[in-house]
């Protein structure tokens, strides 16, 4: 684990102001930034319109060999030596308080190396368009899509168990 | 009904019917929910301890501690039942091992708020946890390492 290494520590700087300057922008609160949650590194943004609408951009530290080996020489030649792997994801969620749905978006690659000192990663770098088109995505899920419910419905006075079997 | 659905249920029933503790809402959640003492948390809990899961990769880079914001939850899963109720990146990555937290030993923890888009309820740690919020039931006072989750 990269958490203690100088690289890290500006990786996870560079993507906690992408993240809030681009959901700012698009009118999007954020919930969490650079937050653990139980193995992902976690980046949380929300807004109510319509129903409550999420971001969620996760990065899990992955071994070197869940890659393929052909883009891990073609980042070799470009940062030098690789350092640590993420597997980075944004998801797409809405809700109403009682039902909800979630989408995977985006997957990829983020490699780590000390260039990162100097030049920002390809993964952090494409992170503003990734997630601008994933806002476009979240703005256009409707009632219709929320296809799962949630045990216990949420909102005040909304109090009820969905407890079927 | 998966034993996922029967624990979430019960720690809902614990904390909102029995405890009167208010479950923040999806979006009610943020650096805005006042942080509590650890104390106070351990009291609405009565003696429950709060989980933190790892990757295989985690293990033991936890046990002196952390300052990171962290989340933690109530409710016990299984590795392949906690992806989906607590909304995991990476699903393909389990999480295999568990830290169990003695949320008396924590100085500040936000929550209760359920998961946006999943059913399930968790805490966040602001400033992480310290060591001796570590416990290790029917091991001494001092033990301080990670279950496995299976």
């Amino acid at each position: 684990m990269m958490q203690g290494h100088e690289a890290f520590q500006r990786l996870m700087q560079i993507t906690s102001e992408q993240f809030v300057s681009t959901c700012k922008d698009k009118g999007y609160r954020v919930l969490v930034a650079n937050a653990d949650r139980h193995g992902s590194i976690v980046w949380e943004a929300g807004r109510a319109n319509g129903l409550n609408r999420f971001i969620l951009l996760g990065l899990t530290e992955v071994e070197l060999t869940s890659i393929p080996e052909g883009v891990i020489e073609r980042t070799r030649q470009a940062i030098g030596d690789i350092e640590a792997t993420f597997e980075a994801e944004v998801w797409v969620a809405a809700d109403d308080n009682a039902r909800f749905t979630r989408v995977l978006f985006d997957r990829w690659p983020v490699f780590l190396s000390e260039k990162i000192l100097g030049t920002p990663a390809e993964g952090a770098l494409s992170l503003v368009h990734r997630l601008n088109q994933a806002i476009n995505r979240v703005e256009i899920l409707t009632a219709d899509d929320l296809t799962e419910e949630y045990l216990v419905s949420r909102g005040e006075g909304s109090h009820s168990a969905v407890a079927s079997a | 009904m998966p034993s996922s659905r029967v624990a979430t249920l019960l720690d809902w029933n614990f904390l909102e019917v029995e405890r009167r503790v208010t479950i923040a809402g999806s979006l009610d959640v943020g650096p805005e929910i006042q942080p509590r003492q650890g104390t106070l948390i351990a009291e609405e809990l009565a003696g429950r301890k709060l989980l933190r899961y790892l990757t295989p990769d985690q293990v033991g880079l936890f046990l002196a501690g952390t300052n990171r914001l962290t989340y933690v939850t109530p409710t016990p899963y299984a590795p392949e039942e906690m992806i989906s109720w607590l909304f995991l990146p990476s699903p393909r990555i389990a999480r295999t091992h568990v830290l169990l937290l003695d949320p008396a030993k924590i100085p500040l923890i936000q929550g209760p708020m359920w998961v946006a888009a999943g059913s399930g309820i968790q805490y966040v740690l602001p400033h992480g946890f310290p060591a001796d919020a570590i416990i290790v039931p029917g091991a001494g006072a001092e033990a301080r390492w990670e279950l496995e989750v299976r």
